[in-house]
């Protein structure tokens, strides 16, 4: 017998958790935008600052990764882990199997939910004008 | 005290320097006869159709965009955006003269190019080509 219908499990388990990111999203940068000062550049001189080490970061591991034959054994059977299992991992086009399943159903459940559609649409447009709002008014202030 | 365009453009010389170094060594890795080339192709197919899933929900025929583009509420927000960024265009992206705003910091950015970074990008670009040219290369044993 199945836990949930997977309708029921995409509404609360996939759709609704990502509404609630948009809200939070639109929650925290527009009442920071109505107060913003001189200095907001820094926040994002910041942000763009440790985005650059993180990529460093990655950087220097996928570098020693191609530099070693130790590492190079274990990134392919990583790799080929992967690849046996990626049909019930990702599954494909048909979205009968793994996060394809997940994701075919979560469009579906936009189709069939007019409501819910434009809920989430609207929360997802907010939440995209405050945050490019957030990023641009730090090139506004520079 | 703000930071100045002279420090942004730093900091996205920086960034701009680990990107290429970051693809750089991915392609380096993917050049390896010892990485299989038809793994790399399954969990690519397979990782894009899940990205065709996704991206349907968002983009596909009733998703996101599909159903705000029809709904005057959510209009009114990508409305507020599209108006703020007209009306301060100039000062979020700059002019020819490269003072302000993002014009600035790419000014700043340009003007520190140098010989360091065009050789990485030579050189990512070159291990680019290798890996592509690997990949494609057994695409038909891939797929068949």
């Amino acid at each position: 017998m199945p836990i949930a219908s997977v309708s029921d499990f995409v509404l609360r388990g996939i759709i609704q958790p990502i509404q609630d990111m948009f809200v939070i999203m639109y929650g925290l940068t527009e009442p920071i935008i109505s107060q913003l000062t001189s200095e907001h550049p820094n926040w994002i001189y910041s942000h763009i600052a440790v985005l650059a080490w993180l990529v460093k970061f990655l950087s220097a591991v996928v570098g020693a990764t191609a530099s070693n034959s130790t590492l190079v054994a274990a990134f392919n059977d990583t790799l080929h882990t992967l690849s046996v299992k990626s049909n019930t991992f990702f599954g494909n086009l048909s979205g009968k199997s793994g996060m394809s399943y997940i994701a075919k159903h979560a469009y579906y459940e936009l189709l069939n939910n007019k409501t819910l559609a434009i809920d989430l649409s609207t929360k997802f447009v907010r939440a995209l004008n405050s945050t490019v709002t957030f990023v641009m008014k730090g090139f506004e202030f520079l | 005290m703000t930071v100045t365009p002279a420090e942004f453009g730093e900091v996205i010389y920086l960034l701009a320097f680990a990107i290429l170094e970051l693809l750089g060594n991915t392609f380096r890795l993917l050049t390896l006869n010892s990485v299989s080339v038809v793994d790399v192709w399954n969990v690519t197919y397979h990782a894009a159709s899940f990205g065709y899933w996704v991206a349907n929900s968002f983009v596909g025929e009733g998703g996101g965009l599909g159903v705000a583009s029809q709904n005057v509420s959510a209009m009114k927000h990508f409305t507020n955006l599209v108006s703020y960024i007209g009306g301060n265009v100039e000062v979020i992206f700059g002019n020819e003269t490269g003072q302000e705003g993002l014009s600035a910091a790419m000014r700043e950015f340009s003007n520190s190019i140098n010989e360091t970074f065009s050789l990485r990008f030579f050189e990512t670009a070159k291990l680019g080509a290798k890996a592509l040219v690997r990949l494609m290369g057994q695409i038909s044993s891939a797929f068949g």
